[in-house]
């Protein structure tokens, strides 16, 4: 390997100066989202005077935080000692912090916009522990950084290597293969297929967030728009703006999961490197995110309605870690054809890929459909009694037209819940409108959970979970007799294994 | 790397979880759960006769029967249904792995393999003091809510239990 500059990491070691200028751009991003409905109070109150008195305090802040900020800069060294990082910092309070290498999990690199224009790149360290227990160093030129995350690497190997005997030794560790490449074509594939609905709930969400904090500062939004009401509820009535109103929505959900995409997964490469994977993508944001083979618990490959017709599949490596399966630990990729598919999987499962393939996968009962029918026309005999007797019969054709949608969806939802269990793999399928399937290696489930309801008992039923450290799989309403086969089968399957489930 | 290669078995020759002879917990955690919901009932009762005494707002007598109603029948049903469900509470240890099941209703059996135990740890808290009794919480990787916890153990018994799976635990990982 070529090193470009060697760097002596056992001396206390500032970050590159591009930190300064990182921290500062953190600190004010806080600062603002606090603020940011006084902003908004402000200019809605339309108290903004021309003498521009709120320029001081602002100009105040600004100048606190950037001393604040170099102050920070100048107080934060790291270093190397034997197998140990050390960070000591703090502007008011000094604390120091002790990392043994041997607890780092994953060095992952990301660099956005600030990151780019001057080249370093920030590192991210993951310890087994709690969530906030990742250490960051905001800004580091690059060869540092790989030098550093290359040191750490490579001590957690030769440690791993003396009681780690299954490790595979014909992959040299720095070879990279790239598995899948998004090209823009396909990028624009993937955002049209996005979830709309989830962007559109954005929406409503960023919505709600403004009227909360309005509320939060005495505006009272509902005396407001009482003041308007007789205008509005001409308005609403007319059946034109309520449509408009719908296209517009769906224009911005649109344009928002397109928006998002490109700044999530443009140019996303996966690769193959040494013992696992490694994604990369993002376009302000250049994310890099690594997952071991053997902390990948869970692979979920899905599909939503839109993404099963362009044929494009989204695939997550769920990681294991002590807060469950947190977005952070999950590592996804999209827009992936089949081929990518079968292809990390076949890197990840190694010998046992084809079983996945061939396992004959099972139905669950049908008491699965029969209570969610149960549940949705309960509801809808209440609805139906309420409105006749309200005599709001035009509700009721609306309420009658999503009762439909949900009876269907049921449907599909149990036609698609299918669960297989091999020798050495355990896989379930899922779905409504699209489709998903999580894989699972036997050996690493960590515990088995039965459950019965009063009404499961009454048809013979249990529900089987399996925990992972990544998340559960759980198989609804399965016959009880199958339920403990299973169970048995791969109790004995974990309780016999040599493997390591991390 | 597997050692094992006798993978076609039938599923009839595994050990069965249902066959075994599950353990049942000490009769004195019942009353422990007894005096919890006692306590928990007579809050209830405090406030409800806290308004009859000094009736600070109306309510229409239908709502009234109705609350009384539903606190007693929650009353009489606390008490029945932890009465009913205490004998479901049993584990079962097995040369491999520990099992805790519990409802009497809504069943529920957890199995934890001894190769995925992370730590143990023995409670007691002040009223388990009083009555010489203790839990033992069995910690998996498999997060919060799927850790096994099997209370009304004598500490003793906690203790050898502990143990006895710490050494199952040291004695996987020397393999």
């Amino acid at each position: 390997m070529k090193k470009s500059k060697s760097f002596d990491l056992s001396q206390p070691t500032r970050q590159s100066y591009a930190a300064i200028l990182i921290i500062m751009y953190r600190l004010y991003r806080v600062i603002i989202r606090q603020l940011l409905p006084v902003a908004v109070i402000i200019l809605l109150q339309g108290k903004l005077d021309k003498s521009g008195w709120f320029l001081y305090p602002i100009i105040t802040i600004a100048v606190i935080g950037a001393a604040y900020s170099i102050l920070a800069f100048f107080r934060y060294y790291f270093y190397l000692e034997k197998d140990k990082l050390i960070v000591k910092k703090g502007v008011l309070k000094r604390s120091t912090l002790e990392i043994p290498f041997d607890r780092i999990q994953s060095v992952n690199f990301e660099q956005n916009l600030i990151h780019r224009l001057f080249s370093v790149v920030k590192l991210n360290m993951d310890t087994a522990g709690s969530t906030g227990n990742e250490l960051q160093l905001y800004a580091l030129n690059r060869d540092m950084a790989s030098q550093l995350s290359e040191l750490i690497l490579q001590s957690i190997k030769s440690k791993k290597k003396s009681l780690d005997i299954s490790e595979n030794k014909t992959t040299p560790v720095d070879s990279r293969k790239q598995i899948f490449g998004l090209s823009i074509g396909q990028l624009l594939k993937v955002g049209i297929t996005e979830n709309h609905i989830r962007s559109g709930g954005i929406i409503v969400f960023f919505l709600f967030y403004i009227w909360d904090s309005l509320e939060d500062f005495g505006v009272d939004l509902i005396e407001k728009g009482e003041q308007y009401m007789p205008v509005a509820q001409q308005l609403v009535q007319s059946m034109a703006i309520v449509i408009v109103l719908v296209i517009l929505f769906s224009i911005i959900a649109f344009t928002i999961s397109m928006v998002r995409t490109v700044l999530n997964y443009y140019d996303l490469k996966m690769y193959r490197k040494g013992h696992g994977f490694v994604v990369v993508s993002g376009l302000l944001n250049k994310n890099e995110r690594a997952a071991k083979d053997e902390k990948v618990q869970i692979l979920k490959s899905s599909q939503n309605l839109l993404q099963s017709w362009a044929g494009i599949y989204e695939l997550v490596f769920k990681q294991a870690s002590s807060a469950q399966a947190s977005e952070a630990k999950s590592i996804k990729s999209i827009g992936l054809s089949k081929e990518n598919l079968f292809e990390a999987e076949a890197y990840l499962l190694k010998k046992n890929h084809n079983e996945s393939r061939s396992l004959k996968m099972k139905g669950v009962d049908f008491y699965f459909l029969y209570k969610r029918l149960f549940y949705w026309t309960s509801l809808m005999i209440a609805l139906t009694i309420f409105f006749v007797y309200n005599n709001k019969i035009d509700t009721l054709v609306i309420s009658l037209l999503l009762y439909s949608l949900a009876i269907y969806a049921s449907y599909l939802a149990y036609k698609k819940k299918r669960y297989a269990w091999g020798s050495n793999i355990f896989r379930l399928d899922a779905g409504v409108f699209g489709r998903s399937r999580q894989v699972v290696e036997n050996h690493k489930i960590q515990n088995i959970h039965l459950k019965e309801t009063p009404f499961q008992r009454r048809r013979g039923l249990s529900t089987v979970e399996l925990h992972t450290a990544s998340g559960v799989l759980t198989v609804p309403d399965i016959k009880r007799h199958d339920a403990y086969s299973m169970k048995n089968y791969l109790l004995y399957k974990v309780e016999s294994s040599k493997k390591k489930w991390m | 790397m597997s050692s094992f290669s006798n993978e076609q078995l039938n599923s009839i020759d595994l050990p069965r979880v249902e066959d075994i002879c599950f353990v049942p917990i000490e009769k004195d955690y019942l009353k422990i759960l007894l005096l919890y919901i006692s306590l928990s009932n007579i809050i209830l009762t405090v406030i409800l006769s806290a308004y009859f005494i000094f009736k600070p707002f109306a309510l229409p007598s239908t709502a009234l029967y109705s609350i009384l109603t539903i606190a007693s029948i929650r009353i009489a049903w606390s008490y029945y249904s932890t009465v009913k469900s205490f004998p479901h509470k049993a584990f079962a240890l097995r040369e491999k792995d520990i099992i805790y099941k519990s409802g009497w209703l809504w069943r529920h059996m957890v199995t934890a393999p001894f190769n995925r135990v992370q730590h143990i740890q023995i409670d007691q808290g002040v009223l388990e003091r009083q009555f010489n009794l203790s839990k033992l919480k069995i910690f998996t990787a498999g997060g919060s809510s799927s850790d096994i916890t099997i209370p009304g153990l004598r500490p003793e018994q906690s203790a050898r239990l502990k143990q006895f799976i710490v050494a199952k635990t040291a004695l996987d990982e020397e393999e």
